[in-house]
């Protein structure tokens, strides 16, 4: 605030300016003698029932991942800008994930091949089309009827719908045998035990109606299964707070589902289905020899806290068990969680066979592709297809698929991207982005999800199936089988042209896809068990929650989101516990090798307090050696640890299957995290209650003693009787002038206070909500290689600038432990809490931002906004000085210019820029601006179509992506919107209230459930 | 501050204003290659157009031509007022406008419903051209960019800058003409910018209001009592209405 009286003879900070300005002008004026001319290009044709400047929506559906969810993409003048859920599907309710979310990153990625290649002296060089399907028809020629089709192998990507079916029925004109359905990220040993318990690959998991909670380490947040019905259904759960269940986490290392629970049980690797075992005796069902004594002993934990858990498996119904973990004895351990199911009378309740989902139907085990390998270093197989899939990288390195593959005599690939099985093919025919096909799934039976073109295609691609038709077509034997096109295929299968364009503005239709035949089984092999391997910590190897098995590596989005347990972008670490590092002598960042019989790796080591010390964890995903700018090079690879061991009866890759040694390697690097600490120092950021308190109605927490004289009070306009200078002159309460800042101005702005509540009882920390803000608000990326190590040589590596502290998320995920000392000092304890809470601009009514701009480029707006002018920025940068949330950002470097070297979105990037969104140059300081665009949008839609504002009419972007649905923003002072009501719920606080600063977002405490029975500690 | 440093500094201050002036009264008719034509002498034989156009030539009354304040970007862009880019095809707002009675919105399709004003398709064009003054060789250029179907790549006049998000469905909805911003549009044989588009020639119409009397006088209408008795229309002016 200014401290400057009338005796104080200072120029006043606008007069300084409006100087500064006359002589900038004139300087710009000298300066301008080139002239920058621009074109209006308008369409040759319009098309119909488009309007420049206003999106279309498409709704279609997402293949990121297996599940299959719902999308909206919103589409601008011909260019998809956003993807959203649709909100009428039964997957996903309007919700998508990072994942999800970054599927535009791949549609527009910078390394997507532009068109056909051939291989041509040992390099693939650019070819046409016509060039690159002769050559294939040619050896398509060759190869019929013979053995070399009968051994052919066509992996593809798994994914549900009709195109499997397809497939087969034109590998069989050929003489081909089926495909392989692959996808390295599906749960077998999950799917193989529900088939044999249950009869269908995935039953419904009911979190709502259950009471308690048990998992198995089934990531069930992590990604791990169908993500993001998983996470609604959780949240929906939870948010019914004493009537919502507790949950117990079982595993070796506390992942986001782990972090989410309210108990742990940090059972060793390969003794979860001991601890099954023991617990289906306990309770009471078949008696299966293991006692909790022996269970715990083999698990490494106190035989109290796994009697606790029989105990209240009996006392709490329904509960629901659900089983993970990617080890070699996984289907038998979900057995066994089955089993418990049904001796607790949860199937049927929690368990829900016949709602279940399709979503795994007819995948491959992955044996399937290792035995394919097989065959390839054995040279029976002359032709080999990959598509999507990418198994040079996601098949451990043990199972040798490069050099088999290099065996094959012809390798096609239909994958767009450059990525390391692509890299090694014969010929490459690029097949169009999910966004750009046709297509149909059907994930929930009897609802056809229908995939439709949102634009016309980025490069010179083609869809697989075209072209598979176009071949077909050229022979005269099987010409007559298929039609035109895909399109034409889906139209007849479904009824008709007719069908399927009624089906489109929606996305779906009543029907069901073409089954594929079902994958055949493969003998897995085994490895050489857990317990017999060599070295002294279990290696727990997991699919990174974000970038999943690789392929999101070079999506610059998923990146640089960091990841929800580690904090932790662009890098891959050896995740190990502070006592593990203190024994072997090593510090955080410090490298450590960590070697196994397969191989070894080095990479910097993080401490993490919720991994068991005879543990370390490593993330698969990076580690790429090809498939792209943002990929290659990134990270190290823990694949290549892992012996060719898999799970004897799904065929699934056992990630943990083997034991290593770690010792201090040489070097250490800076990790590239956003953490600060990772614990609140009693700050009151992130704040619960107990169950028990809040239905004895009292919600006060340990930091109640701060109160400001804030409270959960919103006043429309000129809210804050101190913000005079923040307003000027028209702040001035004796100021008769207020101007738009009267709540009884004309134009009625000041009447509305946007405002955001969220509930972090319902907010589990999968940071969907920072993808969703970064695509919607054209937030540059900034740990790419030309970003960092060339502007600072004294850095290197992916990530450099985040080292610095100059990530630009808008919208943070922080999350920390309650724990009474740094992490780095803490020994082992499970029982720790752990709170996420999304740390966004908080559009303070009394902003200490807005007060310290010498150039009023940050000032309050009369409907509530803290708005940010980037036009009147020259950054200074004491704003992000004087937030006490730390959730300013300034543009070191040009991030959004292209001209410069540090530029974020090379084409065609930046195809996906917003348009309603400025892109910020350098030396610009930024911020959450609550989505004032689609605020600015929904209001002249009312007024177009003249009327009010309706309540709720419209969110944000990260309100609109949360799975959890944890974000409600709106009109806090009009009663009838959500977050009016939200804002005025018990459990609402304020974070640092005690600052005065008036903020316009309003957390809900969480809520968790202790144990009734604490189990008693080691 | 002593008297003497204040005075030095407000010379100072001064001089350079004066210069800043000066040098934008002499960069912007260097920059207006193709500004406002003068009314040409009547040659011997003349077509419809270009009777139109020399008539519409006289009646156009260039902006007002002033140092554009703290908003250098339309200088940036080379011009500012009374900047007149030449065109790919000559396209003759008069002949269509004053000539033929055509709206505005004919080609202008979405400029009531959305942001962006609409620029006409080379196909809408030719709806028209393809039966009508097809021998013309401005017409014959156009047509060879439809059957090439090639866009016409028109330069373009009014920008303001990528910071501001201009909604023409809000204005030309609250009645403001095409005119109060354009100029005389279909006047302009060739189009140039009228206005300054900075700033604060944005705000002291949204701070004053619109005239819809004035807005009229400026379409060429003369207006009505019941018109002239409209008060002034106001807006609001806050940042974040513009810049985000």
């Amino acid at each position: 605030m200014s401290n400057e009286t009338e005796t104080t003879p200072t120029v006043r900070r606008r007069e300084f300016l409006k100087v500064l300005g006359a002589t900038s002008a004139a300087a710009t004026l000298v300066g301008c003698s080139t002239e920058a001319v621009e074109k209006l290009i308008p369409y040759v044709v319009s098309p119909d029932n488009t309007t420049p400047g206003v999106s279309a929506y498409y709704a279609t559906t997402c293949r990121e991942c297996a599940v299959g969810c719902g999308l909206l993409v919103e589409t601008r003048d011909g260019r998809a800008i956003k993807a959203e859920g649709n909100p009428d599907h039964p997957v996903n309710h309007g919700a998508l994930c990072a994942r999800g979310q970054a599927g535009l990153q791949g549609l527009y990625n910078p390394d997507r091949f532009r068109g056909p290649m051939i291989r041509e002296g040992g390099k693939l060089v650019p070819a046409t089309w016509e060039k690159a399907i002769a050559l294939l028809t040619q050896k398509l020629g060759e190869s019929k009827g013979g053995a070399g089709a009968a051994g052919a192998v066509f992996i593809n990507q798994h994914e549900q719908g009709s195109f499997g079916a397809f497939l087969d029925q034109w590998l069989a004109g050929y003489g081909m045998p089926p495909h392989i359905s692959y996808d390295a990220e599906a749960p077998l040993g999950a799917i193989a035990a529900n088939r044999a318990a249950y009869g269908v690959s995935w039953p419904k998991l009911d979190f709502q109606a259950a009471r308690l909670v048990v998992s198995f380490a089934a990531d069930f947040l992590d990604g791990w299964g169908l993500a993001v019905p998983q996470q609604i259904e959780f949240a929906e759960s939870r948010a019914k707070l004493e009537g919502g269940p507790r949950v117990v986490y079982v595993g070796a290392r506390r992942s986001l589902t782990g972090l989410n629970s309210d108990s742990w049980i940090p059972a060793r690797p390969g003794s979860l289905k001991a601890v099954a075992d023991a617990l289906l005796a306990a309770v009471g069902g078949r008696q299966t020899g293991v006692t909790i004594a022996q269970a715990a002993e083999l698990a490494g934990i106190p035989a109290a806290s796994l009697s606790a858990l029989a105990s209240e498996l009996k006392a709490v119904k329904p509960s629901l068990l659900i089983a993970g973990g990617s080890s070699e004895h996984a289907t038998d351990m979900a057995s066994a969680v089955a089993e418990l199911n049904k001796a607790l009378g949860n199937v049927g309740v929690t368990v829900r066979p016949a709602e279940g989902s399709l979503a795994y139907e007819g995948v491959a085990p992955h044996s399937a592709v290792r035995a394919a390998a097989e065959q390839m270093a054995a040279g029976k197989v002359a032709i080999a297809f990959v598509r999507g899939a990418n198994p040079a990288f996601t098949l451990p390195g043990a199972a040798k698929f490069v050099d088999a593959f290099q065996k094959v005599a012809f390798k096609v690939s239909f994958s767009s991207y450059p990525d390391e099985t692509t890299s090694l093919c014969d010929v490459v025919l690029p097949d169009h982005h999910a966004l750009e096909s046709w297509g149909d799934a059907e994930s929930v039976k009897g609802t056809l999800s229908l995939q439709q073109p949102t634009m016309d295609p980025v490069f010179n691609t083609r869809s697989t199936a075209d072209v598979l038709i176009a071949i077909a077509k050229a022979n005269s034997a099987t010409a007559s089988r298929y039609p035109a096109d895909y399109r034409a295929w889906i139209a007849g299968r479904i009824g008709g042209n007719a069908a399927l364009t009624a089906g489109l503005p929606t996305g779906m239709m009543k029907g069901a896809a073409l089954a594929p035949a079902a994958q055949k089984p493969v003998a897995a092999r085994s490895g050489a068990g857990l317990a017999a391997s060599q070295g002294e910590y279990f290696l727990y190897v997991y699919h990174s929650p974000v970038i999943g098995d690789g392929r999101g590596a070079n999506k610059p989005w998923l990146q640089e989101l960091p990841d929800p347990v580690t904090k932790i972008a662009w890098q891959t670490v050896v995740e190990m516990h502070p006592e593990t590092a203190l024994k072997l002598g090593i510090e955080e960042g410090d490298h450590a090798t960590v070697e196994t019989k397969q191989g070894s790796l080095t990479a910097p080591v993080y401490l993490y307090i919720g991994i068991r010390p005879d543990t370390i964890a490593i993330a698969t995903g990076r580690g790429h050696t090809s498939y792209g700018v943002y990929a290659a090079g990134c990270g190290a690879d823990p694949l290549s640890l892992l012996p060719a061991a898999e799970d004897a009866r799904s065929g699934a890759i056992a990630l943990v299957s083997t034991k290593a040694s770690a010792r201090k390697g040489a070097g250490h690097s800076r990790l590239v995290t956003t953490e600060g600490s990772g614990r609140q120092h009693g700050r009151g950021i992130a704040r619960a209650i107990t169950v028990e308190q809040l239905v004895a109605g009292d919600t006060r927490d340990e930091h109640e003693e701060f109160v400001g004289q804030a409270k959960a009070e919103f006043l429309p306009g000129l809210r804050s009787p101190v913000a005079n200078d923040a307003q000027g002159d028209l702040g001035d309460p004796k100021s008769k002038e207020k101007g738009q800042y009267d709540p009884n101005h004309w134009s009625g702005v000041a009447k509305r206070r946007w405002a955001m509540a969220i509930d972090l009882a319902r907010c589990t920390g999968c940071s969907a909500c920072v993808t969703a803000c970064y695509s919607e608000n054209n937030i540059p990326t900034v740990g790419a290689l030309w970003q960092g190590p060339q502007v600072m040589p004294d850095r290197t590596g992916f990530g450099a600038n985040i080292t610095r502290g100059r990530e630009m998320a808008w919208l943070r995920l922080e999350r920390y432990f309650e724990i009474d000392r740094e992490p780095k000092d803490v020994a082992f304890d499970p029982e720790f809490e752990t709170r996420v809470v999304p740390m966004l601009c908080q559009h303070c009514g009394n902003a200490p931002c807005e007060s310290v701009c010498p150039v009023y480029a940050t000032y309050h707006a009369p409907d509530g906004l803290n708005v940010q002018v980037y036009n009147r920025c020259v950054g200074t940068r004491y704003c992000s000085n004087a937030c006490p949330y730390k959730v300013r950002y300034f543009n070191w470097f040009g991030f959004g210019e292209p001209h410069r070297a540090q530029y974020a979105f090379p084409e065609p990037l930046n195809w996906q820029l917003n348009p309603d969104v400025t892109v910020r140059g350098k030396g610009v300081m930024e911020k959450c601006t609550f989505c004032v665009q689609r605020i600015r949008e929904a209001e002249n839609r009312a007024m177009l179509e003249h009327r009010e504002l309706q309540p709720d009419e419209f969110t944000t972007a990260c309100a609109q992506a949360c799975p959890s649905r944890a974000i409600v923003f709106g009109d806090a002072a009009d009663d009838k919107w959500s977050v009016a009501k939200l804002a005025n719920d018990e459990r609402a606080y304020h974070v640092f209230e005690q600052l005065n600063t008036y903020t316009a977002v309003v957390y809900l405490k969480k809520v968790n459930h202790p144990a009734a029975l604490a189990p008693a500690k080691a | 501050m002593t008297g003497l440093r204040k005075w030095v500094a407000i010379c100072g201050i001064a001089a350079i204003a004066l210069v800043a002036t000066l040098m934008s009264a002499y960069a912007v008719p260097r920059q207006g290659t193709g500004a406002p034509p003068a009314a040409a002498s009547v040659p011997a034989k003349e077509t419809a157009t270009q009777a139109a156009n020399r008539e519409a030539a006289g009646k156009a009354v260039p902006g007002p031509w002033a140092y554009s304040g703290a908003s250098g970007y339309t200088n940036y862009l080379g011009g500012g007022t009374g900047r007149s880019p030449a065109q790919p095809i000559k396209f003759p707002h008069p002949v269509h406008v004053n000539g033929l009675k055509m709206n505005c919105m004919f080609c202008h399709f979405s400029v009531n419903k959305s942001s962006d004003p609409g620029m006409p398709a080379v196909g809408t064009c030719m709806g028209c051209h393809l039966l009508v003054a097809g021998d013309r060789p401005e017409i014959q250029k156009l047509a060879a960019y439809y059957t090439k179907k090639q866009p016409v790549p028109w330069v373009r006049v009014h920008k303001v800058p990528e910071y501001v998000h201009f909604p023409h469905m809000r204005h030309v909805n609250a009645g403001v003409t095409c005119q109060s911003c354009h100029g005389q549009i279909n006047n302009m044989p060739q189009v140039f910018q009228y206005a300054s588009l900075n700033m604060g020639w944005c705000v002291s119409c949204h701070v004053n209001g619109y005239s819809p009397a004035e807005g009229l006088r400026a379409a060429g209408y003369e207006p009505d009592a019941a018109t002239l008795a409209i008060p002034r229309k106001k807006a609001t002016y806050d940042c974040s209405n513009c810049h985000y």
